[in-house]
């Protein structure tokens, strides 16, 4: 017989209508209150949920149908709350389900009612990006991505001194950076969505709204340091564009004249003068875009200038190329408001 | 609080909340399966005997509404209140209780005994 404990109450309605819970085992449940014939004590289906697929749940990834479709294990089971053995609950197996107990589509995370623990990190806030002229799809999907991968690098370089919500994060960073072989390709693409998935839930950037008209408007809800920071480099690199280009060739060709592009760490031997250049090609461009946590990316990659240089180069390149949706008047800066519970 | 309006339902002592309100002008929205609603439509879980050992007494002598009704769109889609197709609206004063505002909106209404809740109903919409 498993029996459930029950964490917390997502949604409360008169009563417990969505709730978290998890067995003997540490599987995690999410258990929806049904209705009964007689209306008389609340009977709830119950479903065993991945912590991946949880986790999916509360970005509002996926909605509470999806994972009531589709429970781990292909298993449902309900339980009253009037049948508890010293505050937990047996869950009784069934062999079907009816439609008309499962959620219908639609219903979100964000449609809780009861407060999320630790919901509405330190620091968010949400920031307007005002839209205007014509974008097409593409504009659509590479500004965002722009954006998350500037926004995942910069939480990943600035969390020197993070606090303890994410202790542990600090050595994933580091392997990270040192998992690929920086020879150019694909792994750039996999660096900065690891990176972006190492940031926990709360801080991750969350699209508040989109509005597409001209003007119209993005609205996202994301660290304040860190958007402030993708702002002062977008500037950056809008007033100065033909120095910071330059800076960007010169490093660039101090890896490719010495073949460094194309071979991992582990293929090459620079020399102290190569690592010379290149290290003050790095300073170059970082000072001159206004990024200022060189030495962090320097240590991320166990002091290899190289490769500190080849991902400097991809952030620039991302940073870039969010930049020019600013300096072509597509995108501008809006004001900011605080973070959280945002309607 | 003025002696005369007495809850309801009997509380368990410190209820309501320290920090529940005496609502003025307060709209507030909740889901019921009537038109026009019942007293039934307005019962909390401990009136209707259905509260269950453990879960928090005091709210579960309260009454749910919302100060707006976009929730209850979204409240209809779990399966307990598919048959809930009536939102009604109520405009709450110092004369029909105290609330506790939560999360988004919601707030827990305990409700005077001297206010019925049917006759101050205004039903807003049918699904």
């Amino acid at each position: 017989m498993r029996y459930l404990t029950l964490a917390r109450t997502l949604v409360y309605y008169d009563g417990p209508q969505v709730v978290l819970g998890h067995d003997g085992r540490g599987t995690s449940y999410l258990a929806v209150g049904v209705p009964t014939l007689d209306d008389g004590a609340p009977l709830f289906l119950a479903v065993a949920v991945t912590e991946g697929k949880l986790d999916d749940y509360f970005s509002e990834v996926v909605d509470l149908r999806h994972i009531f479709r589709r429970p781990k294990g292909d298993r449902y089971f309900t339980f009253s709350l009037e049948v508890n053995r010293g505050g937990r609950f047996a869950l009784t197996e069934r062999a079907a389900v009816d439609e008309e107990w499962l959620p219908a589509a639609g219903f979100f995370a964000s449609q809780h009612t009861e407060p999320t623990p630790g919901a509405g990190a330190a620091g968010m806030q949400v920031t307007a990006i005002p839209i205007d002229g014509r974008w097409d799809m593409q504009d659509l999907a590479t500004f965002p991505n722009k954006y998350a991968d500037a926004y995942a690098f910069m939480f990943a370089v600035t969390r020197e001194d993070a606090s303890s919500d994410v202790s542990g994060s600090q050595d994933h960073f580091e392997e990270l950076f040192q998992r690929y072989p920086w020879r150019g390709g694909y792994s750039t693409v996999s660096f900065y969505n690891d990176l972006y998935r190492e940031i926990p839930r709360q801080q991750r950037l969350k699209i508040r709204e989109i509005r597409y008209a001209s003007p119209g408007v993005i609205r996202i809800e994301a660290s304040a340091l860190l958007t402030d920071s993708i702002r002062v480099m977008v500037l950056k690199i809008n007033e100065n564009w033909s120095a910071i280009r330059e800076a960007y060739r010169e490093l660039h060709s101090s890896l490719s004249e010495r073949s460094f592009l194309g071979a991992s760490r582990h293929e090459i031997e620079p020399s102290p003068s190569d690592k010379a250049v290149v290290r003050e090609g790095c300073r170059v461009l970082s000072e001159a875009i206004g990024f200022q946590n060189l030495q962090r990316i320097y240590k991320l990659c166990d002091e290899d200038w190289i490769s500190a240089a080849k991902i400097l180069l991809s952030f620039f390149r991302r940073i870039e190329e969010l930049a020019a949706f600013y300096d072509s008047g597509k995108a501008s800066f809006g004001p900011t408001s605080a973070g959280g519970d945002v309607q | 609080m003025p002696a005369t309006h007495e809850f309801r339902e009997p509380l368990p002592s410190s209820c309501p909340p320290s920090s529940a309100l005496v609502p003025s002008g307060l709209l507030v929205y909740r889901l019921v399966k009537s038109s026009p609603p019942t007293a039934a439509d307005f019962a909390s879980h401990a009136e209707l005997g259905i509260a269950p050992l453990g879960v928090d007494e005091c709210r579960a002598r309260s009454c749910s509404v919302f100060s707006s009704p976009e929730p209850l769109d979204r409240m209809r889609l779990l399966p307990k209140f598919r048959s809930h197709s009536v939102v009604v609206r109520l405009d709450l004063d110092e004369l029909s209780g105290v609330v506790n505002r939560g999360h988004k909106g919601h707030y827990d209404w305990w409700v005077f005994r001297s206010f019925d809740p049917c006759q101050h109903s205004t039903v807003v919409r049918e699904y």
